[in-house]
């Protein structure tokens, strides 16, 4: 809504004009609106781009409004990203394809045509030329910067858009609007997914589950924009990587303690049913599931596996501490458990009989 | 004489000012009573109250000067000059003979009345007055109370530059461009960018001055040429300030005469008459002659003329702007003649410095030009026969068509209206008049002046109108002036719990006049009960540059403070309430605030008191900001990695400290020494962002340099190169935090590329300092050290993956300090592969 308001009331529109118009022509248009405005008339423009906009108001009002408005060149750059050229030119071409994509509610295709705008050196300079008449030398980074925030402020959703699974184009832009939008989450996420929690263990991998949820597809999206060879990929995915092992580690173990005394002696805690184990080893198992799949769908290069082949490891043996997939073992550790029970009750009846007959 | 508008321009210099009047689209500079295009502003009172104005003034000035000097006795000179220095501050001039205490607009008052007396053909009540392009809005008030005080009733302001540039836009051939305007007057600076395209001119952004001007010439002359050489020649004691002011003053005028000469001649002779100058404290009679050149001179003024060169520098290089791009360099004001300034400006700026135009009737021309478009608030003369029109035109294009709207209020029935062409006689078909009005277009003829009688006709009779006339000049066009300065207001900042400027949006430098601004969401810090004077909210407005948002507010221009009591509102507003503030700025830029209240419903409304005169400073507190400003440079000094900015600074502030002893104007002193430290506020907060953009630098700088080992390495070369677009970017954004996170990556990627080198380091220095470090398991250890060092006499380049498994065994077994104490390789980096 908001983008599609700095198109239909752009400056440039209301002065009558195309971005990249001269000077000259601006001035007339905003002189034409004011005369024809004293004299309770509008004045009417033929430009390329306005055909399904909305009518808006021109009258002397928001005539100098327009102008004032783009008085500033930084202000008249970031308002001509969002307006349509006359097409004539190349930088103009590639500007119309973007506005026209975010008119159409096409968020991947603008970024693909300002990338292609941003990324080609001599049509980026030309735009900034066309639009400051000169009186303005903007950097590749800073044009980027501005076309990135005018997404950010006014798309509902650009970090939705970049981990929808759509194939994402790399480029100047790309980056910029995953670092304004997505890296500060993959970095909270990131800390949060190896944190000490009281809950109960399944209570504790949902939220582990949840918290992968919103997290891999970040990952997937920054694999795309920088690569999965980038350094930064390497470095994020290598630290959520050991820090999921852990926290799985944490939930395997903590359903161990809860299920045997001493594993190896195949001893329980509790009195635990046969179905009770039974649950806890599948719960183990699954955890163990996910951290692996999770991890082997990052894609990591054969170094990464070698920096997080400790926290595997660790993963491994919390896995063949507490975990056994054998009916037959558990079926021997609740019987084992029952006899003891069945022997303590025994001997605790004894001892009250023994005690009744004493009296 | 009938006006449609203003038509006067009055350029109001400290030492000269003219007058100009647009007639037929023409520039005509009004002579004086002289016949001078320019008369001094200078002002002269005698015994018995006469005074004198302009140049039978200034041929007093001299010899009212050395009477002051003998006599010993400041008052008594009865001479004003430079009072356009202190406009807008509460100095007062005590005039001896009337015994009277004159402001400097009340002088101001009486060069303005003189220039209106000169035109003989008209009563001259509204004009468009010049002020430099950098005045304050205290000071550009006071400029409008000396045209109240001299009877105009109708005063718009200008600023010099927009005016020089209109004068030069309208005679010069080529019509696309960006110009300097170099605007060097007696008493400021002032230069401005000018973007031209298809001769419309606009100035974009502007810098400038107030307390350099060539008056600081004339001081330079006295104080290193003529002083000197008269001590030499003389016991004279300057300790006494009274004497010295007095002396200064009178061989000024000596100094702006050899000035002016030696803009022309190699070389002139001063004389000082016996008898004019008092006696010496031996009883002689001071006289003196020096045969001064031009390269003594030159060498007396160059760090005034180049103080003005690095202000056109400053505003060349923000703008990043190359000499090859400026296609004219204008020069405006009497010091402009010096060759040596125009010598360092081709030097230093741009080799295309403009000669042709005249920089002492420039801006009055250009005044003249702009009064031209600025309606005259007048009413039509008396006469019943008289067909009052609303009459809107532009009073200069571009193009070759220009609109012209007419309306009657009230309606008149049947009225037609058509424009006649007085140039060649061309004729427009008439035009209905309804109740909204008529648009009609004017053609234009190229290049000139383009006037058009007005033909009103009422049921087909011929009527008399008011107007009768109006003219367009075609072929230029200027765009209007613009905010000099970022308009502003203190707000409390919890964060750093500094007061510091917040600029509105919309109220930016450099923003074309009229114009308005908002800021949102400010809260209250006090309950305001309704009816109750004494409860208030204080809005505190300033004017800072570029560099002033988020610095503290005190050090920028305080212009006035808006104060909204209980009296102003109807019901209570309760302490931490939202205020929206909304100011407006006229093309005077005067100014009037709305605060409104949402959560209340009530809105304020007020207009700015700029009447205030900003108090004069006293010595001890210049001292004392100077003296903070050092201490500050020296805190600051020990953060960052290079000192060069704080020698600069600490440079600068020690000059400031020389003008503050040689007695330099408080204001002029504290603009400096508040200049300086926006700058040193700039170091302490953007020193984090300089360590981090230094760090970083540096280790991107180190992984250029070792990744040359591995340049035919494409994956190192592209990851290499990923980094330094990564850097760029960050340096573009200035993210402290960022820029950390990537200097780690880089560390890190730096780190895996040496590795190799990095573990082979270790080998060595375990093998050499084995006996020192402390082991859990010596005989291990020994064993596992020896084992790695056997591999690396092998080969002594031997590879990662031979190496790696027995020197992360060995290194296991160290045990480290708790200081920290790292152990460090050749690479200097701690060697925390092992930290899982």
């Amino acid at each position: 809504m908001r983008l599609r308001k700095l198109i239909t009331e752009n400056p440039y529109r209301v002065l009558g004009v195309n971005v990249g118009a001269s000077v000259a022509e601006e001035l007339r248009n905003q002189n034409r609106i004011l005369a024809f405005s004293r004299v309770g008339q509008s004045a009417v423009f033929k430009i390329a781009g306005e055909e399904g906009l909305p009518v808006i108001t021109r009258d002397g009002e928001t005539a100098t409004l327009a102008a004032s408005t783009l008085s500033l060149p930084a202000d008249r750059l970031k308002n001509a990203l969002v307006w349509f050229s006359d097409g004539t030119t190349d930088w103009g071409r590639m500007l119309d394809r973007a506005v026209s994509a975010l008119l159409d509610g096409d968020i991947g295709q603008a970024i693909m045509n300002y990338d292609k705008l941003l990324s080609d050196d001599g049509s980026a300079r030309d735009f900034v030329e066309a639009v400051t008449h000169g009186m303005m030398t903007v950097s590749k980074e800073r044009l980027t910067d501005m076309v990135c925030r005018i997404l950010t402020d006014c798309c509902d959703d650009i970090a939705g858009y970049m981990t929808s699974g759509r194939p994402l184009c790399r480029g100047l832009l790309t980056t910029a609007l995953f670092e304004a939008n997505c890296l500060d989450r993959i970095e909270a996420l990131e800390r949060s997914v190896d944190v000490e929690s009281d809950e109960q263990f399944y209570s504790d991998f949902e939220h582990l589950r949840e918290t992968m949820s919103s997290l891999t597809p970040l990952l997937h999206a920054l694999g795309e924009v920088d690569g999965k060879e980038s350094l930064r990929y390497k470095f994020f995915a290598e630290k959520i990587s050991i820090s999921l092992y852990r926290r799985c580690v944490k939930i395997i173990e903590k359903v161990g303690d809860w299920t045997w005394s001493d594993y190896r002696k195949g001893k329980l805690n509790a009195n635990h049913s046969f179905i009770c184990v039974v649950q806890a080893m599948k719960f183990i198992q699954e955890t163990y599931d996910f951290a692996v799949t999770t991890v082997g769908g990052l894609g990591l290069s054969s170094d990464s596996m070698e920096i997080i082949s400790p926290a595997r490891v660790m993963l491994e043996g919390a896995f063949g501490r507490c975990h056994t997939g054998s009916g037959a073992e558990i079926k021997k550790a609740v019987s084992a458990n029952t006899k003891r029970k069945t022997v303590g009750v025994a001997l605790w009846l004894l001892v009250l009989s023994l005690i009744y007959c004493l009296v | 004489m009938e006006h449609l508008t203003v038509d006067y321009g009055i350029d109001l210099g400290t030492t000269n000012s003219a007058i100009c009047r647009m007639e037929k689209g023409v520039p005509v500079i009004i002579r004086s009573d002289t016949g001078m295009d320019t008369m001094p502003s200078c002002v002269t009172f005698k015994k018995g109250g006469r005074m004198s104005v302009g140049s039978a003034a200034y041929a007093e000035l001299a010899g009212l000067k050395l009477k002051a000097l003998r006599k010993r006795s400041q008052g008594i000179s009865g001479s004003f000059t430079e009072f356009k220095r202190h406009m807008g501050s509460d100095t007062t001039y005590d005039e001896f003979y009337t015994d009277h205490r004159l402001t400097p607009e009340e002088l101001s008052a009486k060069v303005i009345g003189s220039l209106c007396s000169f035109v003989t053909d008209d009563d001259v009540k509204a004009a468009v007055i010049t002020v430099p392009a950098k005045f304050t809005v205290n000071q550009k008030d006071a400029t409008l109370e000396a045209a109240r005080l001299a009877g105009l009733d109708q005063v718009e302001l200008l600023q010099e530059p927009i005016a020089a540039s209109m004068a030069y836009g309208l005679t010069a051939e080529e019509k696309n461009g960006i110009w300097i305007v170099f605007d060097f007057g007696g008493g400021t600076l002032d230069v401005a960018l000018v973007h031209v395209s298809d001769g419309i001119m606009q100035v974009f952004d502007t810098e400038g001055d107030n307390y350099l001007g060539g008056k600081n010439i004339d001081e330079a002359v006295v104080s290193k040429i003529l002083m000197p050489e008269l001590l030499s020649r003389h016991v004279i004691d300057i300790s006494d300030p009274v004497r010295h002011a007095l002396l200064t003053d009178a061989l000024k005028v000596v100094a702006e005469k050899l000035k002016n000469a030696l803009s022309y001649k190699e070389e002139e002779t001063v004389f000082l008459e016996a008898g004019d100058w008092g006696d010496d404290d031996d009883g002689e009679e001071i006289e003196l002659e020096l045969t001064v050149t031009r390269q003594m001179f030159e060498s007396a003024v160059r760090p005034v003329l180049q103080k003005a060169v690095d202000v056109c520098k400053t505003l060349v290089v923000r703008n990043d702007i190359s000499s090859e791009r400026l296609s004219h360099l204008i020069l405006i004001g009497g010091p402009t003649y010096i060759p040596l300034l125009r010598q360092m400006l081709r030097e230093q700026v741009t080799p295309n410095v403009e000669t042709s135009i005249d920089p002492m009737t420039a801006v009055a021309r250009g005044a003249a030009i702009y009064a031209s478009s600025v309606a005259l608030r007048r009413e039509a003369p008396a006469d019943g026969d008289l067909l009052r029109l609303e009459v809107s035109f532009e009073s200069s294009s571009v193009d070759t068509e220009s609109y012209v709207t007419f309306r009657t209020q009230p309606f008149v029935e049947n009225l037609q209206v058509g424009l006649t062409r007085v140039n060649d006689g061309n004729e427009s078909p008439l035009l209905p008049v309804g109740p909204a009005g008529a648009l009609a277009v004017a053609e234009l003829l190229p290049g000139c002046p383009n006037t058009f009688a007005i033909n009103a006709f009422v049921n087909g009779v011929k009527v008399k109108s008011f107007p009768s006339e109006i003219t367009v000049v075609q072929g230029t066009k200027a765009g209007s002036a613009i905010l000099p300065y970022n308009i502003g207001i203190e707000v409390f900042n919890p964060r750093n719990n500094k007061c510091v400027f917040t600029s509105m949006t919309g109220l930016e430098k450099n923003r074309p006049l009229p114009a308005s601004g908002m800021v949102y969401g400010l809260k209250t810090m006090s309950d305001l009960i309704a009816g109750d004077e004494t409860s208030a909210v204080r809005i505190a407005i300033y004017q800072g540059d570029s560099d002033a948002e988020g610095k503290t507010a005190a050090l920028s221009e305080h212009v006035s403070d808006v104060v909204v009591t209980g009296d102003d509102i109807i019901s209570f507003i309760p302490s931490g309430s939202h205020v929206n503030v909304r100011i407006e700025v006229d093309r005077s830029e005067m100014m009037s605030v709305e605060c409104e209240f949402p959560q209340t419903s009530q809105t304020v409304r007020k207009r700015l008191d700029t009447s205030v005169r900003q108090k004069s400073l006293s010595e001890e507190y210049l001292a004392d900001l100077i003296s903070q400003t050092y201490s500050r440079l020296h805190s600051v000094m020990d953060s960052l990695d290079s000192d060069d900015e704080v020698a600069r600074l600490i440079e600068a502030t020690g000059r400031i400290e020389e003008s503050l002893k040689a007695g330099a104007q408080s204001r002029q002193v504290e603009q400096h020494i508040k200049e300086v430290m926006r700058q040193v506020e700039e170091l302490e907060t953007g020193s984090e962002w300089k360590r981090a953009s230094n760090s970083l630098g540096k280790a991107m700088f180190a992984l250029e340099l070792d990744g040359m080992r591995h340049r035919d390495d494409v994956t190192v070369t592209s990851m290499i190169g990923s980094l330094k677009a990564q850097v760029s970017r960050i340096t573009g954004i200035k993210d402290v935090a960022k820029a950390r996170f990537l200097q780690h990556q880089i560390e890190d990627y730096r780190y895996s590329l040496n590795q190799d080198k990095i573990y082979r380091d270790v080998i060595r220095w375990a093998e050499a300092d084995f006996a020192t470090i402390k082991w859990t398991d010596r005989e291990r250890a020994q064993k596992l050290v020896l084992e790695a060092a056997a591999i690396l006499r092998r080969n002594s380049e031997a590879p990662l993956s031979e190496i790696k498994e027995v020197t992360e065994k060995f290194y296991a077994m160290i045990i480290h300090d708790k200081g920290g104490g790292k152990s460090t390789s050749g690479s200097g980096r701690k060697i925390d592969i092992l930290s899982i």
